[in-house]
């Protein structure tokens, strides 16, 4: 019994050591998470737009 | 991690394969079901149940594929309800996130590897003990000899 309980927690030491480790690296750099982001929200802004556009009179003489 | 080891007796044909289909079904619901956790659990379960009063060396592996697919739903349920979190709610993407989905990858890889491994080796009628799993496995499956 103790040693399945001492290779339980060994293995559960081993998940968060792997997690701990993994912390340690700047993965949202790694991807370019923001980067990926700002593109996005650059790509649907011009949609909307693009939609308000299509439905609606533009005002430019304001 | 995982362990050639002694059974009380060499079984047939017919129970090997069956004790390696218990690893493979576990192997196919990863495949089928991939984004839900649970479903593993339930294929190697009905698996299980299945064969309840099979031979030991078949119920043997049938607990053992059954038990390894506990740790897996419990780190896999936090990943899966946290990725819904991020997509439905105003959570973003953290690196603490990212972390944890590189690493839950990675143990069920290796899941996945160990899982191959032990289903060719008993549909060769060889004895595969995991480390960990195979004590829990001692303590419930009994022979009934």
């Amino acid at each position: 019994m103790t040693r399945i309980l001492s290779q339980g927690l060994s293995l559960a030491g081993i998940f968060f050591i792997t997690l701990l480790l993994m912390n340690q690296l700047d993965w949202m750099k790694l991807f370019k998470v923001k980067q990926a982001t700002l593109k996005t929200e650059e790509k649907l802004g011009e949609l909307f737009w693009e939609i308000f556009k299509d439905n609606g009179d533009e005002v430019s003489d304001t | 991690m995982i362990i050639k080891t002694y059974f009380p007796y060499s079984p047939g044909e017919h129970e090997a394969e069956k004790a390696s289909n218990s690893y493979l079904m576990s192997l196919i619901a990863v495949i089928a079901g991939l984004p839900l956790p649970i479903v593993n659990l339930i294929a190697t379960l009905i698996f299980y149940l299945g064969n309840r009063n099979g031979t030991y060396f078949v119920r043997w592996h049938c607990t053992q594929a059954l038990l390894s697919q506990f740790s897996l739903l419990l780190i896999n349920t936090i990943g899966f309800w946290w990725t819904i979190g991020i997509i439905f709610s105003n959570k973003t993407i953290t690196n603490e996130y990212l972390a944890y989905i590189i690493t839950i990858l990675l143990f069920n890889v290796l899941e996945f590897i160990a899982t191959i491994y032990t289903a060719i080796n008993t549909r060769n009628g060889i004895h595969i003990s995991w480390w960990f799993y195979g004590d829990i496995t001692n303590i419930l499956c009994k022979s009934r000899l």
